[in-house]
């Protein structure tokens, strides 16, 4: 069949709306009777709730009501479950407002719903809450030493789990013959993920029906439903339906089931009416889940040859106040599993602390625990090829798993399905005119100018994931993906996919494999996502999953349309099925091209079902749940050079060439603006973002104006480009694309910088690289 | 937060540690007292009105004396709270005379929760000690009055 | 308590009473039901609320409604003419300038308020005027070129 949309750079189908101001945002809606709600919030990290005072509020005019925790537990209100548990893990409950206790800065005590959005802020003020304050610790490292303030009584030593991964002996016995080591201490910070969107929710009940209808800013809106509905609300799951508009960004932020969509939608069977909130930023600040935040002991050991012969690793990584919806998932399976990176380590071993603090909860942010991963391990193999004197690049080929070795096994539990990383590194190098780079380098730095080139070679795993795998790991539910096509009699084609697009395009590329196989033109295919009222069960968009997960669950569906198709054909056709061939949206009997049926026309009788096969039911459409037989595996090397000014410390992005190998490509303009995001967030984390607590556990990074987002010029133009290893094992042969910038960037744009400040002797500094740090930095070494 | 100073009065100890003490005087030093009212002995609450950067509003405040030795020194500890957040500040203020003039030291910290901390923690400082200079020049215009 | 007043949007007069507090964007989103302008931040950082007051990019999350009196305004949903897109709105599609769309209008418009200034802006010049806008998805790299597609378009057209 000939190719005519798989793979062309198409301009997307849903962009028209949004250039006109026509996108359709939660908080675009608006109901009959529509209410607001404001949340009280607390001031305080960790604070006794001694009273809550509601009649000031209840006397202001346009208030409609206040409830509180108390409220919400009362009426039967369960604690938000957490989707992923770990052997051992405490879980202590997580109410949708604080009942005793609050544990974090930011935590919900009270809800006022008034008339308007203005009356319910000024309401909020008017909440009077007695706290007790008692002492909070925002810090991971600090939270395990002995005596410090507990987060719950459940966990006294505020661990909430310990999890390791490969063979400690075997690590330590490759370490005592090692020819090098090499060690570094590493703090991956806190990220507050800041999708431009706020959250917003706005739910309505119909006591008539008794049904539930909650518009939600949702990466995965049947996830969101079972949770709240079985777990929190008790409401049964068919009489609440979640419906995820567009969504404006979500970074993994919008993946969890969240206080405040389930505070709207008790409230609104409580005050009658339709309700709404909107996060304003500052509480995107302090209750979106945040992300990363790892206190890291990483070590490498080569033999004579600077082969590697292990790696050890130990990891604190800080949860939070609860255990968000994946939270116990990202520093252990996500990431552990991804210290092999690209290189043949015969033994590695991991051990990850999971600590409660008095902070916002952390869950997954783009990249979620690979980033991280890929930061040790890349940062690791830096320092070793400067301390064996050896060129960056060079190390890590020789450390490459070769291309004839796959599938490889890593022990660290992953198997790679795929993978030729010599392939993108010579293309990088070649891209960025290294050889004469290095000279370059060489030359300014005789004339006092401070170049750097970095490396990250990385890997993922995503497309997340093979059900029984990460059943055996601890998720509490299966990551296969559903799609329903249906096909209209008129051949005009809707699919209904699990997958939520919130930026990524679903729109046109699910369009561009559904008018490939069908062979008919894009215009007849509409892509419906996001409503739990017409979308089977599905389980959304995260872990770089809906080309690899979502598009093949459309893909079994159109294969499943197909086969009744040509069923129908044949005998509309009067021929065997086995001699009919389906091409070009046309059916004909082998040889005899000239006589055919479109598939409109096949689409047309499926319905008439006047001349029709016997026993065939009429209708067309089918469904599918989509189980991946593995994760996926892109990879890739992207090289990141900058310029550091001495005097200043400031680093400015010079060039940044990625190559990614994210196997075949359904829409390259679409895959393209991933990775340029990807990366945009990546050099975030190396350069300018990070939370900050102060010694109360209160937040200072709580806003735009002090955290520090990647602006238009803080960021270079992108030099993009592409291997090609189809994924072996799905139908598309497609890998994730979304997260491989995230998972990248941040080591290489940090590689560069040190590489940069090598003349210094500077070996290593904690992210994010402010001109501050790095000036700090000079002057300590040149004082040194 | 930390704050510390001195300055000195043109007034005779006596007359500074009777201001100090008076209600009525340190509801007019403080900037934004709205009402200041005796609850025990050396114990008062406060309204105030409080602005830091972009976060402004209404605090109830509870202040209370402490280690009061006359005429030299008393602790004091302002614990505020408002829809923005707390404020428990505590310090000590000393007196010495000095040549018919008073030198005051003062020192103490506060901590500081909710959006005030989150939004205003880089104003915080600079506002606190335009807040205690204000009400210091409050108390010599007082003092030179009285 | 409310105030009269009269602004134009788009092209239409409006005549409403308005509490004096109400922010400009509240009055496009809410009173108007032209919910293409966004909220993204409170500290007028995001730029996702970015309209065009006399002709003149503005942050409408800080400009009262009152403020906007006898004003002419033009919001995302009154840049195209007659159908026909205007140039950045075309170049933002055909340079895959946008992914989630969240902080688009207020990303055209503030590229129309520099193409105004400056009609051949160099990539640097984009990337400087638009720092007033953040965008999460897209890395700026499609942006600029979205608008250098603009500024070439509008020069021809002119």
């Amino acid at each position: 069949m000939a190719t005519r949309y798989f793979g062309v750079a198409m301009k997307r189908r849903e962009d028209p709306r949004f250039i006109t101001g026509r996108g359709t945002y939660v908080d675009d809606l608006t109901l009959p009777g529509l209410v607001y709600a404001a949340m009280v919030r607390s001031p305080h990290a960790h604070a006794r709730i001694r009273a809550i005072h509601k009649e000031k509020a209840l006397q202001h005019p346009g208030v409609i009501a206040v409830f509180t925790g108390k409220d919400m537990v009362d009426s039967g209100v369960k604690s938000l479950p957490c989707g992923w548990l770990l052997p051992g893990m405490k879980l202590p409950p997580h109410y949708p407002m604080a009942v005793d206790k609050v544990r974090h800065m930011g935590e919900i005590v009270a809800v006022v719903i008034a008339e308007d959005r203005y009356t319910a802020e000024d309401a909020a003020e008017l909440v009077e809450v007695e706290y007790e304050p008692l002492p909070a610790v925002a810090d991971g490292a600090k939270a395990l030493q002995p005596g410090a303030p507990a987060v719950h009584d459940e966990a006294p030593d505020n661990v909430c789990f310990r999890w390791s991964i490969g063979d400690r002996e075997k690590t330590d016995e490759a370490f005592r013959r090692a020819h090098r080591t090499v060690k570094v201490e590493l703090v991956n910070q806190r990220l507050i993920p800041n999708a431009i969107e706020p959250r917003a929710a706005m739910a309505q009940y119909n006591p008539a029906t008794d049904e539930y209808t909650l518009w939600v800013t949702s990466q995965n809106p049947h996830v969101h439903r079972l949770l709240m509905a079985a777990f929190v609300l008790g409401i049964p799951e068919h009489k609440l339906r979640v419906i995820s508009p567009d969504v404006g960004g979500g970074f993994g932020s919008k993946i969890f089931l969240y206080p405040e969509e389930t505070i709207v939608t008790w409230a609104a069977r409580q005050v009658g009416r339709p309700v709404k909130w909107t996060a304003r930023r500052r509480e995107s600040f302090v209750s979106d889940a945040h992300g990363r935040d790892h206190i890291t002991e990483a070590e490498l050991a080569v033999d004579e040859k600077g082969k590697i012969l292990g790696m050890r690793v130990k990891t604190i990584a800080n949860l939070g106040a609860y255990l968000s919806t994946f939270a116990p998932a990202i520093p252990t399976y996500l990431y552990g599993t991804l210290l092999s990176g690209q290189y043949e380590i015969p033994t590695i071993y991991c051990e990850v602390t999971g600590v409660f603090t008095h902070t916002t909860p952390v869950d997954a942010y783009r990249g979620a625990g690979r980033p991280e991963a890929t930061y040790v391990v890349e940062r690791l193999m830096d320092l070793m090829a400067r301390e064996l004197g050896e060129d960056p690049a060079e190390f890590r080929r020789k450390n490459f798993i070769p291309p004839d070795k796959f599938p490889y096994q890593t022990p660290v539990a992953l198997q790679y399905d795929s993978g030729n990383y010599e392939g993108a590194l010579n293309k990088a190098l070649e891209a960025i005119r290294y050889k004469e780079l290095r000279r370059q380098q060489e030359e300014l730095r005789k004339q006092g100018r401070y170049i750097g080139i970095g490396f990250s070679c990385y890997i993922e795993a995503c497309g997340i994931a093979p059900s029984q795998v990460v059943g055996s790991l601890g998720a509490q539910a299966g990551l296969w993906e559903s799609a329903l096509v249906r096909v209209h009699p008129t051949g005009k084609v809707t699919v209904y996919t699990g997958s939520h697009t919130h930026g990524q395009g679903h729109e046109t590329a699910f369009a561009q494999i559904v008018a490939d196989e069908l062979g008919i033109p894009i215009e007849d295919v509409e892509i419906v996502h996001g409503d739990t009222g017409s979308v089977p069960f599905g389980m959304g968009t995260y872990g770089s999953r809906s080309a690899p997960v979502g598009g093949s669950a459309i893909v079994l569906s159109l294969q499943k349309i197909k086969e009744k198709a040509r069923k129908i054909a044949a005998y509309l056709l009067e021929a065997a099925e086995e001699d009919v061939v389906f091409e070009d949206g046309k059916f004909y009997v082998k040889g005899v091209p000239d006589r055919f049926k479109t598939f409109q026309e096949v689409a047309l009788q499926a319905y008439l079902a006047h001349n029709y096969p016997p026993g065939l039911e009429p209708g067309l459409e089918a469904s599918s749940f989509y189980d991946p037989k593995n994760f996926t595996f892109p990879f890739g090397t992207h090289i990141c050079v900058v310029e550091v000014d001495p005097e200043t410390g400031k680093v400015k992005i010079l060039r940044y060439v990625a190559v990614d190998d994210a196997g075949r490509i359904i829409n390259p303009l679409i895959a393209e603006g991933q990775v340029h995001g990807g990366i945009a967030q990546g050099i975030g984390q190396a350069l300018l973002e990070g939370a900050i607590y102060d010694e109360n556990a209160q937040l200072l990074s709580a806003s735009l104006l002090d955290y520090a987002l990647p602006r238009a010029d803080d960021l270079p133009p992108f030099e993009i480009d592409h291997t090609v290893t189809p994924c072996p094992h799905n139908p598309l042969g497609v890998k994730g694309i979304g997260e491989t910038g995230t998972i990248a960037a941040t080591a290489a744009a940090v590689n560069a910088v040190m590489d940069a400040l090598a003349p210094f002797g500077i070996r290593h500094i904690d992210m994010p690289l402010t001109p501050e740090k790095i000036w700090r930095a000079i002057q300590a070494a040149r004082a040194a | 937060m930390q704050l510390k100073g001195s300055y000195r009065f043109k007034a005779v100890i006596d007359r500074v540690w009777g201001a100090l003490m008076n209600p009525q005087v340190i509801a007019r030093l403080l900037p934004g007292v709205e009402r200041l009212e005796p609850v025990g002995d050396n114990v008062y609450e406060a309204e105030m009105r409080l602005g830091i950067g972009p976060i402004s509003g209404r605090y109830k405040a509870r202040i209370t004396l402490s280690e009061i030795d006359p005429p030299n020194h008393y602790r004091i500890r302002i614990q505020a709270q408002g829809p923005q957040g707390t404020v428990d500040a505590n310090g000590t203020i000393d007196l010495t005379a000095d040549d018919g003039e008073t030198v005051m030291h003062y020192e103490g910290e506060a901590k500081v929760t909710g959006l005030l901390m989150s939004m205003g923690a880089r104003l915080l400082e600079p506002t606190a000690q335009m807040l205690v200079n204000q009400g210091l020049k409050n108390l010599e215009a007082q003092l030179a009055s009285l | 308590m409310k105030v009269p007043v009269t602004i134009t949007v788009n092209g239409q007069v409006y005549q409403r009473e308005v509490e004096p507090r109400m922010l400009l964007v509240h009055f496009l989103r809410e009173v108007l039901g032209l919910t293409g302008t966004h909220v993204g931040c409170d500290t007028s950082q995001c730029g996702a609320c970015v309209v065009l007051m006399d002709g003149k990019a503005v942050k409408s999350c800080t400009v009262f409604a009152v403020q906007a009196d006898g004003a002419q305004i033009t919001t995302i949903e009154g840049l195209a003419r007659n159908g026909q897109l205007h140039p950045l709105q075309e170049g933002f599609w055909e340079m895959h300038g946008l992914q989630c769309g969240f902080c688009t209008p207020g990303m055209i418009l503030a590229a129309y308020d520099l193409l105004q200034r400056n009609p051949n802006p160099t990539d640097e010049e984009i990337r400087h005027a638009l720092e007033g806008n953040y965008c999460r998805c897209t890395g700026y790299h499609n942006i600029v070129r979205a608008v250098r597609y603009a500024a070439e378009k509008l020069r021809v057209q002119a």
